[in-house]
C-alpha cells in the first residue's frame, strides 16, 4: 500500500509517470486509488523529493484515498 | 453539482508549451477550443533548467527580450573528479523566463480565440458512443471525485506533461521504464561568483548518476541549478538531497530561494501520436532529447504542427476527417523523428560511461584551445575514444 506525505509532496507527477496501474493522480496533490495500487513500490524510488512510503497495511489518510467510484475506467 | 459542456471541436489538454502552442494554432484555424490546465497558473512553479539554443526557440517563434533572462556564448564542463573543459563555441543559447514565456503562449492561444480554464484538473477521458470526446474535470482541489465538469469535443490533444496519464485511457502504454526517466530537482540560488554568461555541467556518480548537473547563470549572482538522476539509479528523495549538498558546497552562503522537482521523459518518442482523433504532444509524447532532456524546442513545434493539422482537418461542413490527423505524426517524423530516436540511442551508450572514462575524456579535451571546442566536438571526441561506441553510433546515423 502507498502512502502519501502531503507536506513533502511537490505535485511534479513523476510518480504517475511510471506507475504500471495508473494508480496515481495528481489532483491538488497525489492521490492513489487502492483498488489499483499494487505495491510495486516504483513511485517511491523515482520520487524526488522522498514523499511517498509504502506501509504493510492500509496507510492511507482520508484526504489521501480515491473512493474510485467517480474515476471511470 | 455536475455539468456538462459539449460545445467544443478541439480540447487540449495541458496548458504547457506544448498544449497552449496545439491551442493557439487550432483556435487560429478557426475552430471552438477549449485549453484545460490543472493548476491555478500556467508555467508555476517552473520545472525546468530554462536553457534553449537560439535556433530551436526561433523555429517557432520570434524570440521575445521579455522571454530572456540571459544570453550565454559559452560552457564548461565538469568532470567526476573536477576537471574542466571549456567551451567556447556553444552558439548563440538563452537560459529563459518560463513563468513568463508560459503565460504570454496561453495569452496568445487565448487572443486566438481558445478558451482557457485553469485549476481544472482533467481527471478522465474517453470515447462517447457518438464517436466524440469526453473529458472530466473535478473542480475541487481536495477531491478528484466531488464538482465535476464534462466537456465534448471531436478531436483531443493531450499535453499533459511526463505524467502522460490521459493517453491510457485510449490504449496506450505510456507508463515509462526507469531506465526511461530522470528524476529531477530544481532550484534557483542566489550566490556570488555565478557568471553571467557561462553554462556549467557537472558529471559523476557522486553528482548525478546517470544523468547530469547543470548550472544555468540568471545573469549574473543567480543561477537555475538543477540535476537529474535515472530512474532505475534513484532511490527516494536522492535529487532532492543530492541538489541540496551540491548547493551547500559549492556556493556555501548562497541562497535558494525555489526548490521544486519534476521527471524528464529520456524515452522513445511515442509510436503512434495519434489514435482515432486523439493526439499526443510535447513531454505527454515524449519528443524530448533523450540526450539531454532537453524538450521545449520540440514543445513548441510540435504544439504547433498538431493544432495546425487539427484543425485543417474539419471539413466545410465542420466534419472532421480523421485520416487527415495522421499528417501530424508524419510530419513530426520527416523533421525532429530520427533525430529524436538517435538521441534516444546515443543515450543508451552514454549511460554505460563510469566516472573513469569521463575523467580521461575531460583530461584530453581540457588540453584543446576552448575557441575551437563545441557540444558537437566534445560528442564526437567521446565516441572516438571508445571505437565500439564509434562503430554503433555511425549504424545509427546511417
Amino acid at each position: 500500500m502507498t502512502f502519501v506525505d502531503t507536506d513533502k509532496c511537490d505535485g511534479c507527477g513523476t510518480c504517475v509517470s511510471v506507475c504500471p496501474g495508473n494508480a496515481l493522480l495528481i489532483n491538488n496533490r497525489l492521490t492513489v486509488s487502492p483498488e489499483k495500487c499494487v505495491s510495486c513500490g516504483v513511485c517511491a524510488k523515482v520520487c524526488p523529493f522522498g514523499a511517498i512510503v509504502l506501509t504493510e497495511n492500509a496507510g492511507l489518510t482520508e484526504a489521501n484515498r480515491l473512493s474510485g467510484s467517480g474515476l471511470q475506467d | 453539482m455536475y455539468s456538462i459542456d459539449k460545445n467544443y471541436d478541439i480540447i487540449v489538454a495541458g496548458s504547457g508549451p506544448a498544449g497552449a502552442c496545439a491551442a493557439m494554432s487550432a483556435a487560429s484555424g478557426g475552430r471552438r477550443v477549449l485549453l484545460l490546465e490543472r493548476k491555478p497558473v500556467p508555467g508555476v512553479p517552473v520545472r525546468c533548467g530554462e536553457g534553449i539554443g537560439h535556433q530551436g526557440l526561433a523555429l517557432s517563434f520570434e524570440p521575445r527580450p521579455e522571454w530572456i533572462k540571459s544570453t550565454v556564448t559559452r560552457a564548461r564542463m565538469l568532470s567526476p573528479s573536477g576537471i574542466g573543459v571549456e567551451i567556447g563555441n556553444v552558439g548563440k543559447s538563452y537560459i529563459l523566463d518560463r513563468e513568463r514565456m508560459d503565460a504570454d503562449l496561453v495569452k496568445m492561444a487565448v487572443e486566438a480565440g481558445a478558451e482557457f480554464r485553469a485549476s481544472s484538473p482533467a481527471v478522465w477521458a474517453g470515447e462517447t458512443s457518438s464517436g466524440r470526446y469526453s473529458v472530466i474535470c473535478s473542480n475541487n482541489p481536495n477531491s478528484p471525485t466531488e464538482g465535476q465538469t464534462e466537456f465534448e469535443a471531436s478531436c483531443l490533444i493531450l499535453a499533459d506533461g511526463v505524467e502522460s496519464r490521459l493517453a491510457r485511457y485510449f490504449g496506450w502504454d505510456t507508463a515509462l521504464r526507469l531506465e526511461d526517466i530522470e528524476t529531477a530537482a530544481f532550484a534557483r540560488v542566489e550566490a556570488a561568483g555565478i557568471e553571467g554568461d557561462c553554462c556549467t555541467f557537472y558529471t559523476g556518480n557522486s553528482v548525478a548518476p546517470g544523468g547530469y548537473l547543470w548550472v544555468f547563470p540568471r545573469g549574473a549572482g543567480a543561477a537555475n541549478v538543477g540535476l537529474g538522476v535515472i530512474g532505475s539509479r534513484c532511490r527516494s528523495g536522492l535529487p532532492r538531497k543530492l541538489l541540496l549538498d551540491f548547493i551547500k558546497r559549492t556556493y556555501p552562503g548562497g541562497r535558494v530561494t525555489d526548490l521544486h522537482c519534476g521527471g524528464v521523459p529520456v524515452a522513445k518518442w511515442v509510436r503512434p501520436l495519434v489514435r482515432g482523433a486523439v493526439m499526443l504532444v510535447g513531454d505527454a509524447a515524449r519528443q524530448v532529447n533523450a540526450i539531454n532532456g532537453a524538450g521545449l524546442a520540440y514543445s513548441l513545434y510540435a504544439g504547433r504542427l498538431a493544432g495546425t493539422v487539427a484543425a485543417g482537418a474539419f471539413r466545410g461542413d465542420g466534419n472532421l476527417c480523421r485520416k487527415a490527423l495522421l499528417g501530424y505524426q508524419r510530419e513530426w517524423a520527416k523533421v525532429f523523428g530520427k533525430q529524436q530516436e538517435r538521441s534516444f540511442a546515443l543515450k543508451e551508450f552514454i549511460m554505460s560511461a563510469d566516472d573513469a572514462f569521463l575523467d580521461r575524456i575531460a583530461d584530453s579535451l581540457s588540453k584543446e584551445p576552448p575557441g575551437k571546442l563545441s557540444y558537437l566536438r566534445v560528442f564526437m571526441r567521446t565516441f572516438s575514444s571508445r571505437p565500439l561506441l564509434l562503430l554503433k553510433a555511425f549504424k545509427l546515423f546511417r
